[in-house]
This record gives C-alpha cells, sequence and structure tokens, in this order.
C-alpha cells in the first residue's frame, strides 16, 4: 500500500559462473543491477577492474533482424485495426527460442532480403523509365513514318513539337499563309497541347522559326529509335508487361518469406536481450578470477531471489537493508482499486524512497473531479463500457491497460455525477415522444442539481471541493511532520494553517449573515485570530532577529491569498462540467432540428447525433483527464508532496515481440 | 430593438474572438507537430493531444454564445425585446471569454508546439508536457466562467 522497502543486494563469485548467474536473475527480473563502481567505496574498488564489454556483434545481428522484420512486413495482408489490437503476442519457450536462435540463418536471411529489395528497385525505376517513355511517343502514335527518317534533307527541313491548342487554328493559318509548299501534320491532342510536325522546304526555313517563335512553340527531338513510334508503343508496352511481371513473381518470393517473420521477431526479442545482458555485464566489477554485483531488490522478493541463486554453490550472497546515506530505486504498490491511479503519480513523478506515496490519497478526488468534469450519465456508461470491452477483447500492455481500468472507474463516476444533474447525452431524453414521458420523470426525480440552471449553487460545491482538497493536503503534510518527529512543523506551522482556513470561512459566513448566534461568531473570531497570531509569531522561529521573525511571520500569512487562490482553481470543475452538458444539449437541437425533412430526416439526425457526442466525448474527456490532473499536481500534491525518486527498473526478460515463458 | 443587436454582437465576439486564438494556437502547434509527424508517423496518437489542446478555447467561446442564445430565448421563435442598456451589459460579459480565448488560444498553442518537441525526444513523457500546455488554458477557463456567471447574473426584462 505504499512505497516499497528494498534491500540490497551483493554477490561476489566466479566468473566461470558469471553468465549463468546474470540469466537466472535476467529471468527472475526482480533485480536492478548498479554500477559497482559508483556505488562502492574507493578502497574496495581500488582492488576491481570494470571492462568495457563490446555489443557490436549483438547490435549489428539487431540491425539486421529489424531489417528484415521490417521488410517482410510489407508483404503481409494489412491488419484490420480493431483485428491488430486483439493479437496477443506469440508465447514462446526459452527452450525453443534457444533452438531459433540456433537454426535461424540470419546473415543467409539479410543478404535474401537485400537481394530482392535491390531487385524491387532496379525493376520499379525500370517502370518508371518505360512508363516515361511511353508517354513520349503516345501523342505520336498516328505518325506513320519511321523515326529514323525524320531528319532533315538536303532539300527539306523536318520540325516536331507542340503549341498551345488553343492558338492551333490560328498557327495553322498563319503557318499556310507565310510559308509556301508547307506540310503541317497534327497528330494529337493531349492535356491542352497540340502535337505538330512541319515539314518545308530548307528556302523557307527562317520563315517557319519566325512563326514557331511567334507561337511558342515547343521544340521536340525524337533521338536514338527505329521504326514508326506505333511500333515503338508495341514494344514499350511489351517490356512493361515483362517488368510487371517480372514484380509480380518477386512479390511472390516476397511473400514466401512471411513464414520468417514470426521467427525473426522472436529473434530480435532474444536478441535484444542478450545486448541487455551485455550491457548489465559492463556495470560490475571484475578481478581476475571473480565479478561482484550490486542491486537492488524489493524487500518482499528476497526469499525467491535466494531460491533462485541457490544452485550456485561457488557464490557469496549478501542482503542487507540500505544506509541511511543510500538512496534506493522507488517502486509502489496498492490494492487493486487503487493501482490504476498509480498513472497519475507517475505521471508526475514517484515519490523518494522515504516518502509516503500519494495515489492513495489522490485517488478518491481525481475519481470525484473527473466525474464533476464531464458530468454525463451516457457518457459515463460508454467510457466504462468501452474501457471493459478493450480490457477484455484486446491484448493491451502494462501502460494502456493502467489507463483502461482508471478511465473505466471515472467512467462510473461520471455516470453518478450525470444522474445526479439529470444529463444524460446532454438533455435527448426531453425529446423523445411523450409515450416514453416515464424515463423523463425518472430522470427528474434523480436530479439533485442542475449546473445550466443553478450554475451559482454548482460553483459552491466545487469550491467546497477545492476547500476540501486543498485542507487535506495540508493536513497530510502535518501527518508527515508528526511521523518524522518534527514537532514544531507539526504545531506551529500546519496546525494553525488547518484552523485558519476554515476560521475565515466561518468569519465570512457569519459577516454575510448566512451563520447566525453568539457562538458561530465567537469560533470563527477566536479560531481565526489564534492561528493567524500563532503564524505571525512562531513561523519565524529559526530568526534570531525579534524583526527578521515578524517579517517571516507576515509573510507566512501572506500565504493565505495562494491558499484562497488554490481553492477558486476549482471552480474549473463548474466550467469543464457546463461545457460538456451545453455542447450535448446543442448536438440534441441541432439533431431533431433535421428530423422534420423528409427521407433524409432520420439518417441525418442519427448521424448528427453519434458524431456529435463523440466528438464531445472525446473533446472533454481530454479536458476532464487534464484538468483533473492539474489539480492534484498543482493544488494538492504542492502542499505536502516532494518527490523524485528514480523508477525501479529491475534487470528482466524484455521484449517487443513475442511472450517468453518458462515452460 | 438596439439591445438585440449589441447582445447578438457579444455573443458573435465570443465565438470570433476565441475561435481566432484556438485556430492560430492549433496551427502553431499542428505546423510543428507535421515536422515531427514526417521523421516520426508513428507518434500521431501522442501529438495529436498536444495539438487539439488550444481547441478549446474555441469550444468554449461557443458554450458562451449559445448561453446568450438560451437567455435572450433566440431559439423560440420570438424576437426578444431588449433595452439597450441590458444588450450592452450582454456584449460586455461576452469580452472575458473573448479575450481569455483569444490570447490563451495562441499562446497555449506555442506551449504545445514547444512540447511536439518533449514528445519527440521522450515520447514516454509527452503526457506531462499536455499538462504544462494545459496550465495556459486556465486562464481561458475562467473567462468562461464569469461570462457564463455574469449571463446568468443579468435580467432581461
Amino acid at each position: 500500500m505504499a512505497v516499497n522497502k528494498f534491500k540490497k543486494i551483493e554477490v561476489l563469485g566466479f566468473q566461470s559462473i558469471q553468465e549463468e548467474v546474470l540469466n537466472t536473475l535476467q529471468k527472475l527480473g526482480k533485480v536492478q543491477i548498479v554500477n559497482t563502481q559508483e556505488n562502492l567505496p574507493p578502497t574496495t574498488t581500488e582492488l576491481m577492474e570494470q571492462r568495457e564489454i563490446d555489443t557490436k556483434e549483438v547490435d549489428i545481428k539487431l540491425q539486421q533482424i529489424s531489417y528484415i522484420i521490417n521488410f517482410i512486413k510489407k508483404f503481409e495482408k494489412k491488419q484490420g485495426f480493431i483485428e491488430s489490437l486483439r493479437q496477443a503476442p506469440e508465447i514462446i519457450t526459452f527452450e525453443k527460442l534457444n533452438k531459433i536462435a540456433e537454426c535461424f540463418d540470419l546473415s543467409a536471411t539479410y543478404h535474401q532480403c537485400q537481394e530482392l529489395e535491390s531487385q524491387f528497385n532496379t525493376v520499379h525505376s525500370e517502370e518508371t523509365k518505360v512508363q516515361t517513355e511511353i508517354k513520349f511517343w503516345q501523342p505520336w502514335s498516328s505518325l506513320g513514318i519511321n523515326i529514323k527518317d525524320l531528319k532533315d534533307t538536303t532539300y527539306c527541313t523536318i520540325v516536331a513539337g507542340t503549341v498551345e491548342a488553343e492558338i492551333e487554328e490560328a498557327f495553322v493559318q498563319q503557318m499556310e499563309e507565310a510559308v509556301p509548299e508547307i506540310d503541317i501534320n497534327v497528330t494529337s491532342h493531349q492535356k491542352n497541347l497540340s502535337y505538330v510536325l512541319l515539314i518545308c522546304l530548307n528556302t523557307n526555313k527562317e520563315k517557319l522559326w519566325d512563326i514557331l517563335k511567334h507561337h511558342e512553340f515547343q521544340e521536340i527531338k525524337f533521338q536514338g529509335k527505329e521504326g514508326t513510334p506505333e511500333e515503338i508503343l508495341t514494344h514499350l508496352k511489351s517490356r512493361l508487361q515483362s517488368l510487371k511481371n517480372q514484380a509480380t513473381t518477386l512479390q511472390q518470393k516476397g511473400q514466401g518469406l512471411l513464414t520468417k517473420k514470426e521467427q525473426g521477431q522472436a529473434l530480435y526479442d532474444h536478441y535484444s536481450n542478450l545486448q541487455h545482458k551485455k550491457k548489465i555485464s559492463s556495470h560490475l566489477g571484475y578481478t581476475r578470477q571473480t565479478f561482484s554485483m550490486l542491486g537492488w531488490l524489493r524487500a518482499k522478493d528476497e526469499k525467491r531471489v535466494q531460491d533462485g541463486l541457490r544452485k550456485f554453490t561457488e557464490i557469496d550472497i549478501a542482503i542487507k537493508d540500505p544506509e541511511n546515506d543510500e538512496t534506493p530505486p522507488v517502486a509502489i504498490t496498492n490494492s487493486k482499486i487503487v493501482s490504476p491511479f498509480e498513472l497519475v503519480t507517475k505521471l508526475y513523478g514517484l515519490p523518494h524512497y522515504k516518502e509516503l506515496d500519494p495515489t492513495p490519497l489522490l485517488a478518491p478526488f481525481f475519481f470525484l473531479f473527473f466525474g464533476v468534469c464531464l458530468t454525463d450519465a451516457g457518457y459515463g456508461i460508454i467510457l466504462s463500457l468501452g474501457c471493459f470491452l478493450s480490457l477484455h477483447y484486446f491484448y493491451l500492455k502494462e501502460g494502456p491497460k493502467k489507463l483502461m481500468q482508471l478511465l473505466f472507474l471515472c467512467g462510473i463516476s461520471t455516470f453518478f455525477c450525470g444522474v445526479f444533474t439529470g444529463s444524460w447525452f446532454g438533455d435527448i431524453i426531453n425529446y423523445l415522444p411523450s409515450s416514453m414521458g416515464f424515463l423523463k420523470n425518472i430522470k427528474n426525480s434523480l436530479i439533485l442539481l442542475d449546473p445550466i440552471k443553478d450554475p451559482i449553487t454548482f460553483l459552491i460545491f466545487a469550491l467546497i471541493l477545492g476547500f476540501i482538497q486543498v485542507w487535506f493536503g495540508v493536513f497530510v503534510q502535518m501527518y508527515k511532520d508528526l511521523q518524522a518527529k518534527e514537532m514544531q512543523d507539526a504545531f506551529l506551522s500546519r496546525l494553525p494553517w488547518l484552523v485558519l482556513l476554515p476560521g475565515i470561512i466561518l468569519l465570512m459566513l457569519v459577516k454575510g449573515n448566512i451563520l447566525h448566534g453568539a457562538l458561530w461568531a465567537g469560533v470563527a473570531k477566536w479560531s481565526s485570530l489564534l492561528s493567524s497570531g500563532t503564524l505571525l509569531l512562531f513561523e519565524g522561529r529559526s530568526h534570531k532577529n525579534i524583526f527578521g521573525r515578524l517579517g517571516t511571520g507576515m509573510l507566512a500569512l501572506y500565504g493565505i491569498v495562494g491558499y484562497y487562490a488554490d481553492m477558486l482553481s476549482y471552480c474549473r470543475l463548474l466550467a469543464l462540467g457546463l461545457a460538456t452538458a451545453v455542447i450535448a444539449n446543442v448536438v440534441n437541437q441541432m439533431a431533431f432540428l433535421t428530423v422534420k425533412i423528409p427521407y433524409v430526416g432520420i439518417p441525418a439526425m442519427a448521424a448528427i447525433l453519434i458524431g456529435g457526442h463523440i466528438f464531445n466525448l472525446a473533446i472533454n474527456l481530454l479536458g476532464s483527464f487534464v484538468h483533473t490532473s492539474r489539480l492534484q499536481f498543482i493544488e494538492f500534491f504542492t502542499k505536502f508532496f516532494e518527490g523524485g525518486g528514480k523508477a525501479f527498473n529491475p534487470f528482466a526478460i524484455q521484449t517487443k515481440y513475442v511472450h517468453i515463458e518458462e515452460k | 430593438m438596439w439591445g438585440l443587436v449589441y447582445a447578438i454582437a457579444g455573443a458573435a465576439t465570443a465565438v470570433i474572438l476565441a475561435g481566432i486564438g484556438s485556430s492560430v494556437g492549433i496551427g502553431i502547434a499542428g505546423q510543428t507537430a507535421d515536422g515531427l509527424l514526417s521523421e516520426d508517423p508513428e507518434s500521431f496518437g501522442n501529438i495529436l493531444i498536444l495539438t487539439v489542446l488550444p481547441g478549446t478555447q474555441g469550444i468554449y467561446g461557443f458554450v458562451a454564445a449559445f448561453f446568450v442564445i438560451i437567455r435572450l430565448g433566440l431559439l423560440a421563435g420570438t424576437v426578444p425585446q431588449v433595452s439597450a442598456a441590458v444588450g450592452i451589459s450582454i456584449f460586455l460579459a461576452c469580452l472575458p471569454v473573448a479575450f481569455g480565448g483569444l490570447f490563451s488560444g495562441i499562446y497555449q498553442g506555442k506551449v504545445s508546439a514547444a512540447g511536439v518537441a518533449v514528445a519527440a525526444k521522450q515520447p514516454n513523457e509527452s503526457m506531462k508536457a499536455v499538462i504544462l500546455s494545459a496550465l495556459v488554458e486556465t486562464y481561458a477557463v475562467l473567462g468562461l466562467l464569469i461570462t457564463i456567471l455574469l449571463l446568468m447574473g443579468i435580467k432581461i426584462q
């Protein structure tokens, strides 16, 4: 239920068994191995040396495998999104994994993939080349002349090229008028260009070019080909077809590789664990014959680790409690219902080793605030149901799983907040036909407070929640002081605030004539006076100078602004709750406006309802999560939480693709 | 008659200014996000959240305008009678969310854009950038709240 206790483990053994010891520890996954050199006193480290472990070989293998996996993936049929979420990783035993690692011919497969890829690239580039050529020749296909013969002769000039289709007519007319005995062939029109072949006598060449320039004629030269354009095109097309066939064959070859994907993925995990182990080996200290290892383990895992290492006889294991000046890593454990909220704590940062875990403290607030921000029974149901279904039908990793659990819980509080404010997908129940009026009655009978009609009461409710959490934060700090035996801090710096914060509120209520009677007036007056007096006199108790002391006290009293500003910050609960409700109402209003349109009315209404509510849920879900977290981090944590713990990161089997099991 | 004009001008101002804030903000964040996306398309989920964050200001403006519409009973079909003083009051009540949304949207966009860099280098920490970006939004929320409270407080007739 809190920050876990840690113990330090020291292992000393012969290098002959080092590999086996590390394997055992990796499989156990309970020990975080730290750098020996940095964590042992110099008198000890002098006797040892550290070794740079070369991981190059494994690195290269990993690179090759990820190349193979990525290459093979291209040939896979695309999986649907839902389908890919449902797919659980393959379960593989260590034994089978080792066998795969032995049998799999990595370098052969790697070269096979590389060759295949280069063949693919050649075929593709060839294909694009042929396609550009086809595009080039296509406009000339009606030209029944061998290209080889289209050269200037002793008496004739031949020019081919394009003009803009718009001016073609004018161009031809001018040409015929100006240049005698000219032959103009317009072969085709493509994309507002006209393709023209012109033949005239050499004597008229200059006139010809004059007109060509005038019409922005683009000359095209035919080179390096033989035969009529028609023949060339046929040739090119058959070439393209054969290239396409080649591509299909290559594609089939690639699909043939798919059988190796699973093995490749298993292998990737195998080698990445090997790499991890090698990197860890460089943390150890070495003498000529022995190795020494230093690590942290959770106190509750002590027995399991000892049992795991029992099979080694030539080894010395010492497990001790941490010294005062040592900082063990931090791991937190909570009950099943609170543990999803660890996500929020981790978002901010873990507590330090000797601090209390804030997760159970923030959990009820987070749960409630989230619901108040979203306030809609319908959205609550959808949220919880969605999370429940994805938890059951999808394979999720640790992080997403926690998030789903958290949102499932928050969906429940959203549901209840929605019921009490009478919001079911906004005001959708009001639009139902009168035969279903009983639903409206049920809904209305459950309403405690309608934020749209009565925002002021809702605002006060939000501020009360704020007061409770801020006050509770100071209370936790006092508890921490008492635990640390800091009695002065507890009674002179925290307790006065615990009295003053409600005292001032009472004072305001009395002044505002909301609370009556001399008793309340007395309580309000004296609690405020006494507590603020204490703060003024004692907050600066470390100062010897009386002015310094009073100055610090005054400054501390000014902190009152901070506390009430923090409480006011909780009014965002109202704003976010209102935003959800108002947008939901607008969606409904728009949807039911369309219902009277003939034929398309009902589908349009359904589309607006579904799309609109999904949009509203998504945008407000994000807002609720972010703002609820912020209230924990900035308004609540600042009262007592220090943080700064380094997360426990045990040396363990870590996999990306497969799930490795012992048996 | 002029009262209605002023009131509608208020609702429109809220939507327009807060909308500008959001569009500029998302614009800034989105451009940076696209930069990251070109390198690492798989980070889309992470940076989508950062990019849509400045979008809430526009929604707040919309909510405020809707409150004006409800208060005036514009959707009821009859043209409400609003005095000039009430109309100007409604106009002024709309300003907190309008300007709060305008400026916080733009600055939230800038913080989000910087947060995209966090998502690029430390994908696991991107939620922290989201929280930082949400700090800016507080002032749009406060603006909306005051606008709504003022609107609820104004006596129409």
